[in-house]
């Protein structure tokens, strides 16, 4: 078992000198870094990857602030903040997870309003090419920073928290929930908070909006049959392989979100989320201790899923071939999914009882 | 009176059953892709057409000729049967039995879907329907050595279903899978029919001509008007069957399919085929139930075996119809086997023992084996003067093209569309 040198990665990729030896520094991270972590030291081997990520995301926007001066717009006309969303906004990335971002900026004043707008979205369009260039391809959902809907002044981002609440269809309540998962990349981090208090304060005013997140989170089911058996892919190229990204991880991920977000917390990682829930008495000891054990397994499993390139960039299947686990996998990913099942359950009896 | 209430009667099942054929025109075309629909829908009206001039030529002389014995029936080839019958006309009941013949070719060429030639259909049909169902129909209807034996098949689990699907799986071995259907690490795909809506019209099409399949197999109307009962029985087989087989697929894949659902409903239709004759209500349930697991776990079954049922027809005709016919011997009451029907005796859980059992699976292995056998040979003959697929451009073209010259859906275009949302 090696351990992540982050010093040593996070120094090689500030030294790169350009997005193509970026590229090749993070194929060689994803060399070293991909040797099988088990137990503990998966969870640090996550929290390393992550800093990684942080790292190589930090060099991609620094170039490209240097190309918008480069391209004559001068610097960032204010303090902003570079948000990472989905799994890197929970520090969960995997090697070869794709990008989701936004950018976050102060309300500026009538005369700059049009400049700024112009700036960000040139900078977020900047940012995403960098950050393609270097292996990480756009998500398919257009969560990008080059979209105006996730480029915006802090008052607008508000605007809109209160326009999906006041109308929680379920696009809007994904959209909610997409920012309850924010992370500032950069910047104070204030102005990402301010955007959370606001969306703890429209679920916790509104007597709707956990019910419909709860349909939202009980989208994905575990893979277990009604008799406890594994629920496998029937067909195509992963045909006996299981599901961990969407039948195991994702039903976790987004139970523990939801009941952090009714209880108005900050942390966006998941097993950040599941000790304070249960520090502050909202989950009870048990459930946090499996809970902490089933994701950590789940995070296991999740490393070891395929990968493919495609068009050039990294794209994780989240398939584990299910002939390739162990007796000892089999069972604590079928503990880690009667865990998941016994969340939606407790989430499901919360809510309804809140409601 | 009872003469013509009995042709009536015959003469509307007769018409059902050829009705079914509509049934199976929806759920094949509906089950395989775009490209290949008028070829498949086409193709059936036509192999009908040609199956009543071989039935009238020689099938039925084979089924039920005066003058064979108790392995083949000989006579009344090129048959009239102008004024002519005791209970019912004899022009009804060829029609009626015509009809089943029909029915049996259409299960057949699920076995052959998306990559058969047009002349293979053809030459199989002459060999289908001038010999191999006529041989089991006799057997088992016309007073051969499995009716001596007494085989209760009320409505042909085995003559119709069973042999259909054994000449199915020949085909589809012979053939091979089609392209796409596996991947080089063996693990299947899914090729998704193209308008689940039609496959689902196709059986309930199917379901209400199997009133008529069933219910007119009493081949009259006595004075209990027994048919009711057939029917009535067929009715809960087929609602315990859609039931139980939505339910397991759902609890094992965690998925409400449709297509198993469809499959399940029309296996309880196939199951109780033979038995509605013969069972109680609580029974007929149970055998539908059964079938409509058993339709699911066969699925797999043949997946796992790299084996291409493109419209599981091996599966809800052959797996299913073996079950159908061995429920008899398990189900069957003495009142209604030996008083009502006059066919063999009661089953094991109604205190005939293991006789009827046995004869039971005498018929269906040696019925199998032998449709099996035939059509195996027969499809290697044509194999091996016109060949059975078309070639791989033309499989990729589709049939309706390459065998036919224009698209049964000419304004056809394909649609791609991704689905979008964050990454996790």
């Amino acid at each position: 078992m090696s351990v992540i040198d982050v010093k040593y990665w996070e120094s090689a990729v500030r030294d790169a000198s350009s997005p193509q030896l970026l590229r090749q520094a993070r194929e060689q991270f994803h060399d070293a870094a991909n040797c099988g972590q088990t137990g503990d030291a998966v969870l640090e081997a996550v929290v390393s990857v992550n800093r990684i990520h942080d790292a190589i995301i930090k060099r991609c926007l620094h170039w490209s602030e240097q190309q918008m001066e480069r391209e004559g717009w001068g610097s960032p006309p204010s303090a902003y903040e570079f948000v990472l969303l989905g799994s890197a906004g929970r520090r969960e990335q995997t090697l070869w997870s794709d990008q989701d971002n936004g950018i976050v900026y102060p309300p500026p004043s009538a005369a700059e309003a049009e400049h700024c707008e112009k700036y960000y979205l040139r900078l977020g369009s900047v940012i995403v090419d960098t950050l393609n260039a270097v292996g990480y391809p756009p998500c398919e959902g257009n969560v990008l920073a080059r979209e105006p809907l996730w480029c915006k002044p802090v008052n607008q981002w508000l605007e809109l928290l209160n326009q999906w609440a006041g109308d929680p269809t379920w696009e809007h309540v994904r959209y909610m929930l997409i920012v309850a998962d924010l992370r500032s990349l950069t910047g104070s981090g204030a102005l990402t908070a301010c955007l959370k208090e606001k969306l703890f304060q429209c679920v916790n005013h509104d007597q709707e909006l956990p019910g419909r997140m709860l349909y939202n989170a009980l989208r994905h089911k575990v893979l277990l049959n009604i008799f406890g058996g594994f629920v496998k892919e029937s067909y195509g190229e992963a045909a006996g392989s299981i599901d961990i990204k969407y039948g195991a991880y994702i039903p976790l991920v987004n139970g523990i979100r939801l009941l952090s977000i009714t209880a108005g917390l900050m942390e966006p990682s998941t097993m950040g989320r599941i000790s304070h829930l249960t520090e502050q008495g909202l989950l009870p000891d048990p459930m946090g201790a499996s809970l902490t054990a089933a994701f950590q397994t789940v995070l296991d499993l999740r490393s070891r899923s395929q990968y493919k390139m495609v068009d050039d960039a990294y794209e994780g299947t989240g398939m584990v071939e299910f002939g390739q686990l162990t007796k000892e996998d089999k069972e604590a990913l079928k503990q880690a999914l009667k865990t998941g099942d016994a969340l939606q359950k407790y989430l499901r009896k919360q809510i309804s009882a809140s409601r | 009176m009872e003469f013509q209430l009995n042709a009536l009667w015959v003469m509307l099942g007769a018409i059902l059953v050829i009705l079914m054929q509509g049934g199976f025109i929806m759920l094949e075309t509906g089950s395989t892709r775009m490209k290949n629909a008028g070829h498949v829908a086409g193709k059936t009206i036509f192999t009908i057409g040609l199956g009543a001039i071989i039935y009238w030529m020689i099938g039925w002389g084979i089924a039920y000729g005066p003058d064979g014995n108790a392995f083949i029936g000989l006579g009344d080839f090129f048959y009239n049967p102008y004024n002519s019958g005791e209970d019912l006309p004899n022009s009804v009941s060829f029609i009626f039995q015509f009809a089943f013949a029909a029915i049996s070719l259409s299960i057949a060429w699920g076995g052959f879907a998306e990559r058969g030639k047009l002349a293979a259909y053809l030459l199989f049909t002459l060999v289908f329907v001038a010999l191999i169902y006529p041989v089991v129909s006799h057997w088992i209807w016309g007073g051969g050595f499995l009716a001596e034996d007494g085989a209760q098949d009320f409505a042909g689990s085995t003559v119709v279903h069973l042999t259909g699907a054994m000449a199915a799986l020949a085909a589809t071995i012979l053939l091979k899978p089609r392209i796409g259907k596996f991947n080089k690490d063996g693990s299947a795909n899914n090729i998704q029919g193209h308008n689940q809506v039609f496959t689902t019209l196709g059986v309930l099409i199917l379901w209400v001509g199997w009133f008529g399949f069933n219910g007119a197999s009493t081949l009259g109307v006595d004075d209990t008007a027994f048919f009711g009962y057939v029917a009535f029985t067929t009715l809960l087989a087929t609602g315990a069957g859609a039931i139980v087989s939505l339910l397991t697929v759902w609890a094992l894949s965690g998925k409400a399919d449709i297509g198993t659902m469809l499959n399940g409903t029309l296996a309880g239709l196939v199951a109780i085929t033979a038995s509605c004759a013969f069972v109680d209500p609580w029974a007929a349930v149970v055998i539908g139930a059964i079938a409509g697991a058993l339709v699911y776990a066969s699925m797999k079954f043949f997946e796992k075996m790299k084996i291409d049922d493109p419209i599981y027809a091996l599966s809800v005709h052959g797996a299913v119809g073996v079950w159908g016919t061995l429920a008899n011997g398990l189900f069957a009451t003495e009142e209604l086997a030996v008083n009502q029907v006059g066919v063999g005796q009661a089953g094991l859980f109604y205190g005939g023992g293991w006789g009827q059992l046995l004869v039971q699976l005498e018929s269906v292995v040696i019925c199998g084996i032998f449709a099996f056998v035939v059509s195996f040979v027969a499809l290697l003959i044509i194999k091996a003067v016109v060949g059975l697929r078309v070639t791989e451009e033309q499989e990729i073209m589709g049939l309706d093209l390459s065998e036919h010259g224009s698209y049964g859906y000419p304004e056809h275009m394909t649609n791609s569309g991704k689905t979008s949302g964050i990454s996790s």
